[in-house]
């Protein structure tokens, strides 16, 4: 058994702020030992006395038996400097018992050994030189007294008391500390076992595989569950990479040297023996230069983000698709129309010469209906680039009046021949704002468009064009059929419309909602507000007006948005400086340490149940 | 009406493969008084430009073996042929397509549908 086996130098509670030596705690089997030292030596004290004994005799069972009775101070105030204090009041002690008694040859020779007695008893490693020291100082001190005959020796029946109580006291105080040190051995022992499974229990019941990497990538240990689909036996013998499908291998390789060079790394693999199954393995670089990790199942997830990722391409290849064929379809739909649109044209102009009445009234129909296609044709185009988020905005500087003006005066026609009056009202100054013409305009010409359809012969439309701060409102206002309640939540929606079959027959319903996207593209919003039977109001609130001399585009994005200086940094992935990490994992060993009594170094002193606490621990998966 | 026959009678190309557009063009042009000049292919447009000379090149954009805007480019790289204006007509409606035209160096762009009155006011602008 190794003093570093049997002394306890670091207590299993160890005081806090102990940045010099740490002390064990104080056992009660030391004080314990201590008294019965003083209530022994005080024993033969009081039986020396009756023989009657010489003075000198007396002193010395007296200097013995104050360091006995010297150890209940450290009940009271217990450090290294008391303890190294009491062994040299122990050495003390010893000098004068021995030299009172005649030195080295007296009977209470035995005695020189005290200080070492004392340091078994107080049970610390540190201690047992000072001991052997001062008992080697003691005996040549002794030898001395002996040489020089100062003292004399005690006589013959003083003598024989003497050497019992001496070797008694020996024999009996030798036993009684290294007892109760070895009590605690075992019990230390039987403490370390039980965290030793804790831990091993731990590491194999956790739901991963903890490996283990040497510096050629060999698996030196691997604790806990092997993920689904995993060839052990190529991992264990043949290293990591070999345990992945052939076309992953470089991957895996690559990534256990950015370990090694840059301290983490993760991948995923397919194990070679089950290509349906996904591993991912994380990597980190351990304190002692070896790499550590940690591989699980993966598979359902990884099944999981490839049908998302395979949903993504078809979704986006279905999507380039649509816009593809709205693209070819507004083409193909253009050509023919462009018959239609430029042939009925030629004959409502009459270019070739008068037409019977009817037939002018028919080209004129045609002509007609031609447009609206093709304002369908537009208008689906439109909105399938809003919907791709396609529609760009050509932000420019101008007279807000210029757009509007425009959409009235297109408008004019239809209103005309509906016999309806079309009122405006606009600033007389110009309005410069920051937006798309065309975008007004359309939102205009829509709006206009479905108060003209909407509203019945001889009605009114009214446009209103007024400034609000930097906010330009547009409201139109018709006297038409109006917009049932339960209607009103519908509209603008693509593709929905209210009323009547007969009424949705004029429109693909796309017209609002048009209007509502690209106001929402300009920062703006749309308000509806209707009546059924008296008319519809719809405003349009615009913050586009151009500051003076300061152009401003307007943002639609939302402003709150967090630090405006949020840079790249945030993004990454959150990760403990590495100092406090060094000083954490330092922590965690200390701990880890004194908990279970260092098992990795201490492998020889571990009872033989420790000593097949294997590397390799490794479970099969849970279902 | 006919005021332009003879010598000083105006002449354009029309590059279109619709037959029905091509025959709209070609009415609208000719009860101008202009002659007119047809093919519905690219490649064979450079050869009439050179044998003809016109004064107005109408060029149909989506042709079916080359692109209208790649005879433009030939067009316009030819030192005979490049004073000709060229007004693109093309039923593309796509943002972009009027800058890509105007790049390819079309002097002017009409979208199909047309309308009758802009189509022959824009004619005019560079018939004189």
């Amino acid at each position: 058994m190794s003093l570093k086996a049997y002394f306890q130098d670091e207590a299993p509670n160890a005081t806090e702020g102990g940045a010099g030596l740490r002390l064990p705690g104080l056992r009660l089997s030391v004080v314990v030992w201590h008294l019965c030292w003083a209530g022994y030596t005080l024993f033969g004290l009081m039986g020396l006395l009756l023989l009657p004994a010489s003075p000198l005799v007396i002193a010395a069972l007296v200097a013995i038996t104050v360091p006995g009775a010297a150890c209940v101070i450290l009940l009271s105030r217990d450090s290294q400097f008391m303890r190294q204090a009491l062994m040299w009041v122990w050495a003390v002690g010893a000098l004068l018992a021995v030299a009172f008694t005649g030195g080295i040859s007296g009977p209470l020779a035995v005695w020189c050994i005290l200080p070492l007695l004392a340091a078994v008893v107080l049970n610390q490693r540190t201690l047992i030189t000072l001991g052997a020291s001062l008992a080697f100082g003691i005996t040549l001190f002794g030898i001395m007294i002996s040489v020089w005959h100062g003292i004399r020796l005690p006589d013959e029946q003083e003598g024989f008391w003497l050497s019992v109580i001496a070797n008694v006291s020996i024999v009996a105080g030798l036993g009684l500390a290294v007892l109760p040190a070895l009590r605690m051995r075992s019990e230390r022992a039987s403490e370390a076992e039980e965290a030793r499974d804790r831990l091993l229990k731990i590491l194999t019941e956790q739901p991963g595989l903890l490996i283990c990497l040497d510096g050629d990538g060999r698996v030196v240990a691997a604790y806990g569950e092997a993920p689904a689909g995993l060839d052990l036996k190529a991992l264990l013998q043949l290293g990591v990479p070999a345990s992945a499908h052939v076309p992953d291998r470089m991957g895996v390789k690559a990534a256990i040297e950015t370990a090694v060079i840059e301290g983490r790394a993760d991948i995923g693999f397919t194990p070679h023996a089950a290509m349906d199954h996904y591993v991912l393995l994380s990597l980190r670089r351990g304190l002692d230069g070896r790499v550590y990790g940690v591989m699980h199942d993966a598979s359902l997830s990884h099944a999981h983000e490839a049908s998302l990722e395979a949903a993504r391409i078809e979704a986006e290849s279905l999507n380039k698709g649509k816009t593809q064929f709205l693209a070819s379809m507004s083409h193909e739909l253009r050509t023919p129309l462009n018959a239609v649109i430029g042939f009925s044209d030629i004959m409502r102009l009459k270019m070739f010469g008068e037409l019977p009445p009817k037939y002018a009234e028919y080209a004129q129909l045609i002509w007609e209906s031609g447009q609206h296609v093709l304002d369908m044709i537009n208008d689906v185009l439109d909105m399938s680039k809003i919907e791709a988020q396609k529609y760009e905005l050509a932000l420019e500087s101008f007279d807000i009046r210029e757009p509007v003006s425009a959409a009235l005066r297109l408008i004019r026609g239809q209103a005309h021949e509906k016999a309806i009056d079309i009122i405006s009202q606009m600033p007389e100054m110009p309005l410069l704002v920051s937006a798309d013409k065309r975008a007004i305009k359309q939102i205009c010409l829509n709006l206009l468009s479905n108060a003209v359809k909407f509203t019945p012969q001889g009605g009114d439309v009214r446009l209103s064009l007024s400034q609000r701060e930097d906010v330009v409102d547009i409201v139109i206002t018709d006297t038409g059929i109006g917009i049932s309640a339960e209607d009103l939540s519908r509209i603008g929606q693509p593709y929905e419309q209210s009323g009547p079959a007969e009424q949705r027959a004029m429109g693909t319903g796309l017209g609002l909602s048009i209007v509502k996207a690209m106001a929402h593209l300009l920062g703006g919003s749309l308000t509806l507000s209707s009546t059924l039977g008296e008319g519809t109001t719809v405003t349009i609130s615009l913050p586009v007006v151009q500051a003076d001399e300061q152009p401003e585009l307007p943002m639609p994005m939302p402003v709150n948005m967090g630090p405006v200086n949020m840079g790249p940094v945030n993004s990454r992935p959150v990760q403990p400086e590495p100092q406090s990490a060094v000083q954490s994992l330092e922590a965690f060993a200390r701990a880890a340490q004194n908990a279970i009594h260092n098992p990795l170094e201490d492998i020889s002193h571990t009872p033989e149940s420790l000593s097949r606490f294997s590397d390799f621990v490794i479970r099969p998966p849970k279902s | 009406m006919f005021e332009g026959l003879g010598m000083n009678q105006k002449k354009v190309l029309i590059v279109e493969d619709n037959e029905l557009n091509m025959k709209l063009f070609h009415d609208l042009l000719d009860a101008q008084g202009y002659e007119t000049f047809q093919t519905g292919e690219g490649l064979s447009a450079l050869t009439l430009a050179r044998q003809h000379r016109p004064d107005l090149i109408l060029m149909d954009i989506q042709l079916p073996e080359i692109s209208g805007l790649e005879v433009t480019k030939w067009l316009k790289e030819d030192d005979e042929l490049s004073h000709i204006p060229v007004v693109a007509v093309t039923a593309f409606a796509m943002k972009g397509d009027e800058e890509r035209i105007r790049e390819g160096g079309c002097e002017a762009y009409i979208s199909k549908p047309i309308s009758v009155t802009h189509f022959l006011d824009t004619v005019r602008r560079y018939l004189g």
